[in-house]
């Protein structure tokens, strides 16, 4: 697993250097706006286009093919790119919780929603782009993309609503079952594909 | 002599295009060519024997162990070269082998790096801006670094030029210097696999056309210039017909010796039974 965490870090060592530059400016402004919105519908971008590039990557080399050619599963293979979404997608929690204290108080329940949504998006977009491939999927791609930057900006609408962690700890649940979901699925049209 | 690799009634359909029940073995201590012409199954077969197309019938061993049942550290000890290359293009050799050293469990760095100085490859360059000949011998040295006991390589020569061929050749004669290895390896250039084969298995058409040990036949096959009728019907395998006449791939042991016949190659054999017909 670590080596292939490695050759995705390589192959997006310039997109993600960008995606930093960028993230530090919508921080940044996020900070002098005290309007956090923007800041989080990119994190779920990046956390989303991250996965996808490398996936975009991975079939413009071929990758898949020398991989199961080597050994590894396809569960491995796909788990990969579920796990780099669940990291990036706590780097954004992090870094809102640390937007959040510097401009006030840090707002948990929003926090695990924002992250949740992450997970949803990602157990949707992903088997699509595993069956059809990110150029054929990319359609799928911008319409997630588009529906987790409203679900962003409605979340920190409506976050002051939610009053119970409850409801908020099943919704988690639910996204973070769906997503270990799309990975058991991702896995199948992998290993039903022929490479 | 036990085979690493063995392949039973393999199957596989395509839109139009079926392989057919092919089985044959690849020895220990052997080197195995898979000869075709372009979309007779060469590529569908060392797809199937790696696992990366699930198959219609048919069983693969390695070592006696089914393919679906080898575990990861099993399924290391086969190196593999792939006809389109198929490593990550945005990393240099020595990202590669980082890359590598995380996947394999016995990759041996030092071999890939003494491989990689022995074919002049740049280390600081990206392996995307490599010409198709680097990429390739970056793709030999890594099947050659994580302790593979058997290679499977699919066109390792194709589109490269002789000096490079060579190089790739005397790789892989090092490699069979230890009698526990085997190699199979699939090609249109026939010159290639008779200079490093012990047997060869010809596919046509998604069956197997012949087999068998290379030398036998070479010496089995022979070309026949003459009238054709004058020879035993039994003893003519093929037959192409030119404009000025015809000539016949024959069972030499059939052919009086008076009449004259030449030594085949394994491309003589191979266009006689894609071009020729049966008499």
């Amino acid at each position: 697993m670590k080596g292939l965490f490695l050759k995705d870090f390589y192959n997006l060592r310039q997109l993600l250097l960008w995606y930093g530059v960028m993230m530090a400016l919508f921080v940044a402004a996020a900070v002098i706006s005290k309007n956090l919105s923007f800041m989080m519908g990119f994190g779920v971008f990046i956390t989303i286009s991250t996965a996808s590039s490398s996936m975009a990557y991975d079939e413009k080399d071929n990758w898949y093919k020398f991989a199961r050619a080597c050994g590894l599963s396809p569960l491995a293979i796909a788990a990969e790119k579920y796990l780099l979404t669940l990291a990036l997608g706590a780097l954004s929690f992090a870094l809102l919780a640390v937007c959040q204290a510097v401009i006030g108080e840090i707002d948990w329940m929003l926090n695990a929603g924002f992250f949740a949504i992450n997970l949803m998006i990602g157990a949707v977009v992903f088997p699509v782009l595993f069956k059809f491939g990110v150029e054929k999927g990319r359609l799928a791609l911008i319409a997630a993309l588009v529906a987790a930057i409203a679900l962003s900006v409605l979340l920190m609408s409506v976050s002051g609503s939610i009053t119970t962690p409850l409801a908020l700890a099943l919704f988690t649940a639910a996204c973070l079952a769906l997503f270990a979901l799309s990975m058991w699925l991702s896995a199948k049209i992998l290993g039903k594909k022929d490479m | 002599m036990k085979n690493k690799i063995e392949i039973k009634n393999l199957t596989k359909h395509y839109g139009g295009f079926t392989l057919d029940n092919v089985s044959f073995g690849v020895p220990r201590g052997s080197v195995v060519g898979l000869i075709g012409e372009n979309g007779a199954g060469k590529s569908t077969i060392i797809k199937s024997l790696l696992g990366v197309i699930n198959t219609d019938g048919g069983e693969i061993l390695f070592d006696g162990v089914p393919l679906g049942r080898l575990g990861k550290n099993q399924r290391q000890l086969t190196g593999v070269v792939l006809d389109d290359v198929s490593l990550p293009s945005a990393v240099n050799l020595r990202e590669l082998n980082t890359v590598m050293k995380n996947m394999f469990s016995r990759w041996d760095e030092q071999t890939f790096f003494a491989l990689t100085e022995r074919f002049r490859l740049p280390r600081d360059k990206k392996t995307g801006e490599f010409s198709k000949g680097m990429k390739m011998k970056t793709a030999i040295a890594a099947a050659l670094s994580h302790g593979a006991e058997t290679l499977i390589l699919d066109e390792p020569t194709s589109g490269l030029d002789p000096v490079a061929r060579d190089e790739i050749l005397d790789i892989l004669y090092d490699f069979m210097q230890n009698s526990g290895h085997a190699v199979l390896i699939s090609s249109h250039i026939t010159s290639d696999l008779e200079k490093l084969c012990d047997y060869v298995v010809f596919i046509h058409g998604g069956k197997v056309a012949v087999s068998g040990e290379k030398d036998a036949l070479l010496e089995e096959y022979a070309v026949y210039g003459g009238n054709i009728s004058d020879l035993d019907p039994a003893a003519v395998v093929r037959v192409r017909r030119r404009n000025y006449g015809a000539d016949a791939l024959v069972k030499r042991s059939m052919i009086p010796p008076s009449f004259g016949t030449e030594k085949t190659t394994l491309e003589d054999i191979m266009l006689f039974f894609v071009k020729g017909e049966k008499l």
